[in-house]
């Protein structure tokens, strides 16, 4: 438990749902001893990509947060929400989620062509004055998760027998942006809900164990294996969803005002929600 | 489909590759062998983005020169993130000739990419960053975590 930083704790208190019944482990400050469950959130400093995902495996994870100067309070108050009350993440309630929203938008998709008008209308979602930072790494986020939603979705909802197995009888996909005044949420969503999110950070933990190029599927059929950890590297906060048998949302953070060198140095939030359906 | 082309100049000793375009699930590297090439000179600025299918593709394709000597040029920052990220993203027999590098000034918030070329901005030796100013005349800086970007070229 936090109690030896005053000023934390107060940004903790300020910045949390009140009476949630969260509990906030500051993992500078504690040693690990048990399995943690959904309210409980954890409290990094500069961990690094592969040592949170090992949070999330060997430890039963569900939010993390680390201590990014400039963004801790916002953070600390979009995981709060998202624990206790992981509804509202679904819902694409996002304007509960940040209180700056400057635009919103979303477009379906469901053919594999949709792509390049995809990235037109983020493009144009996007300022020409944009950093190159963030428009690459939008780019990069948008191409995995449409890669997700329309062949790797369908493809692993077959083999687990879903309801939803494809994209007929008017089923869609969509992609939501938003953007506040630090970051741009992109958030993609699918009917099928076939995400099993400890499979898929067992997978990222892997890669980033390995190496990319000893862990990268090289056959034919599947993805590349690579998908979710390319999202990550380009994302300051990643959110996996999914409400098994009905719907999965991935939703990628990105700083809109920092360079190449400052988005990099930030320490990365890493989330799962699930619900059942 | 994706906008992506492949532009192969055949000479007797080497063949020079341009690659253009989003290199995605799309990418069709089939109609483009490499079988029977003397050397490989791959000429990658004019490519946008690659996805992790593209990535695998790549690979595949770059599999299948066998015993030429690749060099890439002109990398955009996109495939040095590969060639950093990805062991067998450049063939162990590859080299780097030149690849850009982001450069980012604080005061006018300007952003450039500039190209380094082996044997002039870097070699075996390490790093020589040129100094690069923005319209005003403000020093700019490498806008990258050196340690990061630059790891391929310790190995």
């Amino acid at each position: 438990m936090i109690d030896k930083n005053h000023n934390l704790w107060n940004l903790l208190s300020q910045n949390s749902v009140p009476n949630s019944k969260q509990k906030w482990i500051d993992l500078a400050q504690t040693k690990i001893q048990e399995p943690f469950n959904q309210s409980v959130i954890l409290l990094g400093q500069q961990l690094a990509p592969q040592k949170v995902l090992q949070l999330f495996i060997e430890h039963n994870a569900f939010h993390l947060v680390q201590q990014n100067k400039d963004f801790l309070d916002q953070d600390v108050r979009f995981a709060s929400l998202l624990a206790h009350e992981p509804k509202k993440y679904f819902d694409k309630k996002f304007s509960e989620f940040f209180s700056d929203i400057q635009k919103k938008s979303s477009f379906s998709f469901s053919r594999e062509n949709e792509k390049e008008a995809l990235v037109r209308e983020m493009e144009s979602f996007l300022d020409a004055s944009d950093p190159l930072s963030l428009k690459e790494s939008a780019r990069a986020i948008l191409e995995e998760l449409y890669m997700n939603a329309l062949l790797s979705a369908p493809r692993e909802a077959a083999k687990q027998k879903l309801k939803n197995q494809n994209f007929e009888d008017g089923r869609k996909a969509q992609m939501h942006f938003v953007r506040t005044k630090d970051k741009f949420l992109i958030s993609c969503e699918d009917p099928f809900g076939a995400l099993d999110p400890k499979k898929l950070l067992a997978r990222m933990h892997q890669v980033y164990l390995h190496g990319a190029g000893t862990a990268i599927n090289l056959e034919k059929e599947g993805g590349a294996g690579l998908g979710c950890v390319i999202m990550f590297e380009h994302s300051s906060d990643l959110i996996l969803g999914v409400i098994p048998g009905q719907m999965t949302l991935v939703t990628c953070l990105i700083p809109v005002n920092l360079n190449y060198k400052k988005k990099e140095s930030l320490s990365k939030a890493l989330h799962r929600v699930e619900l059942s359906a | 489909m994706s906008q992506f082309d492949v532009q192969i100049e055949k000479l007797d000793t080497v063949w020079n590759i341009k690659v253009i375009g989003v290199i995605d699930e799309d990418a069709n590297f089939d109609k483009f062998s490499l079988v029977g090439a003397p050397a490989l000179k791959l000429f990658l600025k004019e490519v946008v983005t690659i996805n992790s299918c593209g990535i695998r593709e790549w690979i595949s394709w770059m599999n299948k020169a066998g015993a030429a000597t690749v060099e890439y040029f002109q990398c955009p920052k996109v495939i040095v993130d590969q060639i950093n990220m990805v062991q067998g993203f450049l063939p162990a027999s590859g080299t780097v000739q030149s690849f850009f590098v982001p450069y980012f000034s604080e005061e006018s918030s300007a952003e450039k990419m500039i190209l380094f070329t082996a044997g002039k901005e870097y070699s075996a030796a390490g790093v020589t960053p040129p100094e690069i100013k923005d319209e005003s005349g403000n020093v700019m800086e490498m806008d990258v975590l050196e340690a990061k970007y630059f790891k391929f070229l310790k190995k």
